[in-house]
């Protein structure tokens, strides 16, 4: 089973995520912020990154620029979800490294049909 | 040569005092909105979680078109329980600007009092609000 690592700091955004996500045959696991998912990323089999963009401690720009200097996450996918829309914030997100941007809110098919896309 | 100097105007002392009252009534509005918020989403994420879970039970026995749909409509409403997130996220931001308002005018209008330690100011946010959204439509896909 492939394993995706949600990042959000709203319970109801991870609730969500988790929810549509599970429902289509994946592993979740969660985390509350950029630092937390750096911690669970060391310690767990990812297969993607769905991270959130505004959050304490680490945003999701920051966490893709750190995962992005681990070799073991230099392909990994990684999708921004938020509710910034601007192309300053996209080019930036492409900067970081990451491999997509979403615009919260999501729609669960079009999420899935996504990182089925991008996953390995 | 005449020396360039921003325009200013004086207010009253009452008049700035009611902008504060104001001011500070509104955050605590919204402070009281973001409990509200809270609550509401709380409950409703617990109900979708009971849906979902005897939707999984009965689904064990026999997918009929009913229950399609039922699991189609649950699916749909993943959208629309997203706007916690968003709320709040507004919310936050308007604050921080009325705080960031009330802040200024009081270190605009107010003299210190004697041997009173400076007030730290905190900015009005220079960011625009994170959240453009004015419906609950999916948002756009953008792969590098």
């Amino acid at each position: 089973m492939q394993s995706i690592l949600a990042v959000d700091d709203s319970a109801s955004m991870r609730k969500m995520v988790s929810f549509t996500l599970t429902g289509a045959g994946f592993h979740v696991v969660e985390a509350v912020d950029g630092q937390d998912a750096l911690e669970k990323a060391q310690n767990h089999a990812i297969d993607l990154v769905l991270t959130d963009q505004n959050m304490p401690r680490l945003d999701g720009l920051g966490l893709t620029k750190k995962l992005r200097e681990h070799p073991k996450f230099k392909t990994t996918p990684i999708l921004i979800l938020t509710t910034e829309s601007s192309d300053l914030m996209k080019q930036a997100g492409r900067a970081a490294g990451a491999t997509g941007w979403l615009v919260k809110p999501f729609d669960p098919g079009r999420l899935i049909e996504v990182i089925q896309k991008v996953i390995r | 040569m005449m020396q360039q100097t921003t325009p200013s105007v004086s207010l009253p002392v009452n008049l700035v005092a009611d902008l504060q009252d104001s001011l500070l009534m509104a955050m605590t509005d919204l402070k009281r909105l973001e409990g509200l918020l809270d609550h509401a989403t709380g409950n409703l994420l617990e109900r979708f979680s009971t849906a979902n879970h005897a939707l999984g039970n009965l689904a064990a026995q026999k997918d009929t078109d009913d229950l399609l749909s039922i699991r189609h409509s649950l699916h749909q409403a993943v959208t629309e329980l997203q706007f916690h997130d968003m709320a709040t996220q507004l919310i936050v931001h308007t604050g921080k600007v009325l705080q960031g308002c009330a802040w200024k005018l009081a270190d605009e209008t107010m003299e210190p009092e004697e041997d009173e330690m400076p007030v730290y100011i905190d900015p009005t946010p220079d960011r625009p609000s994170p959240v453009t959204q004015n419906e609950m439509d999916a948002g756009s896909i953008d792969l590098f």
